[in-house]
């Protein structure tokens, strides 16, 4: 290869990690002044790359707008759950919910739209939030009860009073780690054949319905 | 070596994580799946024991785009640390065709990153790969670590320990931060595919 395709290669590899990964932004500064506009960078910057500093932002930026909505319910709820969000996810890193970053990206979308769209009326307003407080709920649901499934799973103590021993210990955790691999892929498969379920009825439905016409 | 398909127009490559015992390979990809999981379709796999330590390997692997025509699909996986899983670290080679080696700045750890590396020489060699000549990028991690309870090494004592005769690019790091992950990775990817390309050309 000569020194031109060389170098061309080079610039090709890089713009491609470059926008894969992101560019690596400097952390964000402690002061924070008042605007949608710092929110709404902080709220794309996830969208691109999931960074301690991003939701660190996100929910500084949140927080940052809250006095200036303390007389408007609807937007307050709005930015609670949006700091809401940036917490869990920052704390849950790769294991938070794979639907928390959509989340995000709708209750903004919606608290943008609140703000920036002066024809709304009342009624109109309170069924946007309610939409987005209804999947929030639902969200924190499906949370906990991926938690619950897991502590269900803990080894009940043992009945007589002495202390498991070293081995016996570790036996039993290796044990229910494999016991618990073993649930989680089958509730996973089950949902999945619940779903191929409901898509066969629904196509077997239609079938009907085209043999009727 | 990297699975290409010229039909296809598709290539697979493969990077390794290696390094002493609790170094923080895991965490890397941790940080990393963390920062792109939303962009990518698949999920990483990590095998561990209670006590979170790696038993066989993590695995991330993602599609990267398409680099002059070719879609790169990208594949990251760790070995088991412990000394006492080198079977299993050997297997996890196979087929390499990158490494980052992820040292622990921590001072206590100073001798358990040379060995490591020792070690990873002759498990590349063992199929026929000579470290020396092969892409790698050294990752000097937990820099974060500053308080006086917990002596660090300076980079200077890492580089000569570790890096003197290698001259690999480096990095300083903190995979728990997540500071200069992103920039370990794609450091190594590049050399990587242009080392892939010096092989065909
Ligand atoms: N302070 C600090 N701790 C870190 C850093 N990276 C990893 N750790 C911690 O070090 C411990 C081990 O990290 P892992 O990522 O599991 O290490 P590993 O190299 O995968 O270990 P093995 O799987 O046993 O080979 C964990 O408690 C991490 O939180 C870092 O940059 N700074
Ligand atoms: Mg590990």
């Amino acid at each position: 290869m000569d020194k031109s395709a060389k170098t061309k290669l080079a610039s090709d590899i890089e713009n491609r990690l470059d926008d894969f990964f992101g560019e690596q932004r400097p952390a964000p500064s402690a002061t924070a002044s008042y605007s949608l506009e710092k929110l709404k960078s902080a709220v794309l910057s996830i969208d691109w790359e999931i960074t301690d500093a991003c939701l660190t932002d996100l929910i500084d930026q949140s927080e940052a707008l809250l006095p200036h909505f303390e007389t408007d319910p609807i937007t307050h709820a709005l930015l609670r759950m949006l700091r809401a969000l940036g917490r869990y996810i920052r704390k849950r890193k790769a294991r938070s919910h794979q639907d928390a970053i959509k989340r995000v990206m709708s209750v903004f979308s919606s608290l943008e739209t609140l703000i920036n769209d002066k024809q709304l009326d009342e009624g109109q307003r309170k069924r946007i939030v309610a939409r987005e407080i209804q999947a929030f709920k639902k969200l924190k649901e499906q949370i906990e009860n991926q938690r619950a499934v897991k502590y269900a799973a803990v080894p009940a103590a043992p009945h007589d009073e002495r202390e498991p021993t070293q081995n016996e210990l570790s036996a039993l955790l290796e044990h229910q780690k494999f016991k618990q691999a073993m649930q989680a892929v089958e509730e996973r498969l089950s949902a999945e054949v619940k779903e191929l379920k409901a898509k066969v009825d629904t196509l077997q439905n239609e079938l009907k319905t085209i043999r009727r016409s | 070596m990297a699975v290409i398909n010229i039909r296809k127009k598709e290539v697979q490559i493969k990077i390794v994580y290696v390094g002493p015992g609790r170094g923080g390979k895991t965490t890397n990809l941790e940080y990393l799946f963390s920062s792109i999981r939303h962009r990518i379709q698949s999920d990483m796999v990590s095998i561990k024991t209670h006590g979170d330590r790696t038993l066989f390997f993590d695995f991330l692997p993602f599609d990267l785009g398409t680099i002059q025509g070719y879609r790169i699909k990208t594949q990251l996986y760790t070995v088991p640390g412990q000394v006492k899983y080198n079977a299993t670290r050997k297997l996890v080679l196979k087929g390499v065709d990158g490494v980052v080696f992820v040292a622990d700045s921590m001072a206590v750890m100073r001798e358990k990153n040379i060995q490591s590396l020792e070690n990873l020489r002759e498990n590349l060699a063992f199929y026929d790969l000579d470290m020396y000549k092969f892409p790698i990028v050294l990752q000097y991690n937990k820099r974060d670590l500053n308080s006086p309870d917990i002596p660090i090494l300076d980079v200077a004592t890492l580089q000569q320990d570790l890096n003197a005769k290698l001259k690999a690019p480096y990095f300083e790091a903190s995979a728990l931060r997540g500071d200069n992950v992103i920039a370990t990775v794609k450091k190594i990817i590049s050399e990587t595919i242009v080392s892939i390309q010096e092989h065909l050309a």
